[in-house]
């Protein structure tokens, strides 16, 4: 293993990461305002304009803003590698995803065709340089465990979702281009699977008993998991054989089910019993991915939903349920941390002169541990209003839709909060007279 | 030469970095500290060579544990 090329001044500065954290709740609050304005109409249909529009401001502006926030911090710091120009790479990655994120969802909003043009400039070379490095960077650390394997096999899921991506988005830019909608459930499987889930579970085999103290997870566990997963997707997608194709579904949610049952077995067998929102966050994330991926059984062997969609419902669970309850939670855990690091950096380093008084804060007190609980409530609360509006529909889904801004701007005021703290002490050294 | 242990295993992040700093604080050039980790603390490493401390880091497959001895550099 390269160790040799991890050092501390190579490891991104306390922007880098936070930047990407900071825009995922202005994603959040920009969906259910649109899922507020549409009074609920995305619900009935995957293809609906606002549907398409308020997935894509999950995918990429709440849920792939905090993954790419966070494999810029992990790489160095868990996985060893070191990101070319990291702290170039991360504003020039920051700025073109936010406004490509941006344009794709008013694109999807206005189906003005020059917007999906300006998204596919934007999001697909970008999204595209981002894999490869990240497969790069930790191919160059001949590291094989299993946070850095499913690291690269994510950033390959990311590569083909977004190459899909950019081809049926070039369908809406292009006259000349077909638009095939027929591969949207291959660009949503290698997204939500491929992508997304892969890294959830690598990255949770390091981050859960070092952040929630369980024991870890069983041997090889995670690794089998990720490289199933991986291989079914392959499998699904590349054969063209209907029934390989149909297998995969079920094979999928069984391996979702059994990654969710182990992981709150794990958060039950905490070993500091300490009231910790992150547990009750990935507690409730876990629970969506049980029911998303239960619907999707339960959908595959031929079962209906009083009306509703399957696939809406179940990418409800898994993606404003499953995956942004993680993503909240482990926000609140990632961000004291490197407030933590970047303060007491300095002085762990024996960088300070001798007699120089400095800050350091407690990490449960970064954040006000009320306000997260707050916070968590209307999160939970939204989540069960939107499910709920799926069903009974009207009024509920205008609730639903409010709780969602309040906890986004909760979420976002969290977080400010975090920053705040970390600007008024960095570089403030006080030299005793 | 003289061996302390510290186990950090099941302690919540940053408890274990800040754990084995205070330990080094005060160990004698003729001590080795004996970290066993669930984890691999690739933090701690270049802390380590700042503050000129050898190092060196074991995997025991069996118990899913990791080894690092620590001690001061012979002068």
């Amino acid at each position: 293993m390269n160790l040799g090329a991890l050092s501390l001044e190579n490891a991104p500065g306390f922007w880098t990461p936070v930047r990407f954290f900071l825009t995922v709740p202005a994603f959040g609050v920009i969906a259910a305002v649109i899922i507020f304005l549409d009074s609920g109409q995305l619900l009935q249909s995957r293809w609906l304009p606002a549907s398409l529009a308020v997935t894509h401001a999950f995918t990429l502006g709440y849920i792939a803003m905090a993954m790419f926030g966070a494999l810029f911090q992990m790489l160095p710091v868990v996985m060893g590698a070191s990101f070319p120009q990291a702290e170039r790479a991360a504003v020039i990655a920051y700025l073109l995803i936010t406004a490509g994120t941006l344009c794709l969802v008013f694109a999807f909003l206005t189906q003005v065709p020059v917007l999906f043009t300006a998204a596919i400039i934007l999001l697909v070379p970008v999204l595209t340089l981002f894999g490869i490095g990240v497969v790069v960077a930790i191919f160059r650390t001949g590291q094989a465990k299993t946070t850095a394997r499913a690291a690269q096999l994510a950033a390959l899921g990311l590569i083909v979702t977004v190459l899909i991506g950019g081809y049926l988005a070039s369908g809406y830019a292009f006259a000349t281009v077909p638009l095939e909608r027929l591969l949207t459930n291959y660009h949503a499987a290698w997204g939500v699977i491929g992508w997304m889930l892969i890294l959830i579970i690598g990255v949770s085999e390091q981050v859960i008993p070092m952040f929630l103290t369980t024991p870890p997870y069983p041997d090889l566990f995670n690794k089998r998991l990720v490289y199933l997963l991986a291989l079914l997707l392959c499998v699904g997608s590349l054969l063209p054989l209907q029934g390989l194709e149909q297998a995969s579904v079920p094979l999928a949610s069984i391996l979702m089910l059994a990654y969710a049952v182990v992981t709150l077995y794990l958060l039950g067998k905490r070993r500091r019993k300490r009231f910790d929102i992150t547990n009750w966050f990935w507690r409730v994330g876990m629970l969506c991915l049980i029911l998303g991926a239960g619907i999707n059984l339960y959908g595959y062997s031929g079962g209906a939903l009083s009306g509703a969609d399957v696939s809406i419902i179940s990418g409800l669970f898994l993606l404003t349920g499953f995956a942004t309850s993680l993503i909240n939670g482990m926000l609140y855990k990632i961000v004291p941390f490197l407030v933590w690091l970047n303060l007491r950096l300095p002085v762990i380093m024996g960088k300070l002169e001798p007699g120089t008084r400095f800050y350091t804060p407690n990490i449960h007190e970064v954040i006000n541990a009320r306000s997260m609980k707050i916070q968590f409530m209307f999160h939970a609360t939204g989540l069960l209003l939107l499910f709920a509006s799926v069903f009974l529909k009207g009024f509920l889904i205008y609730i639903a839709a409010t709780v969602m801004v309040v906890s986004n701007l909760l979420l976002l005021a969290n977080i400010s909060h975090a920053i705040r703290l970390y600007r008024k002490y960095s570089g403030q050294v006080i030299a005793i007279q | 030469m003289k061996k302390r242990n510290l186990d950090v295993r099941g302690l919540e992040a940053p408890e274990p970095l800040e754990r084995i700093l205070g330990e080094l604080d005060s160990l004698q050039s003729d001590e080795q500290l004996d970290v066993t980790h669930w984890r691999e603390p690739l933090l701690l490493y270049p802390i380590l060579v700042e503050r000129a401390w050898q190092y060196k880091t074991e995997y025991d497959e069996k118990a899913r544990t990791y080894l690092i001895s620590i001690w001061k550099e012979n002068p």
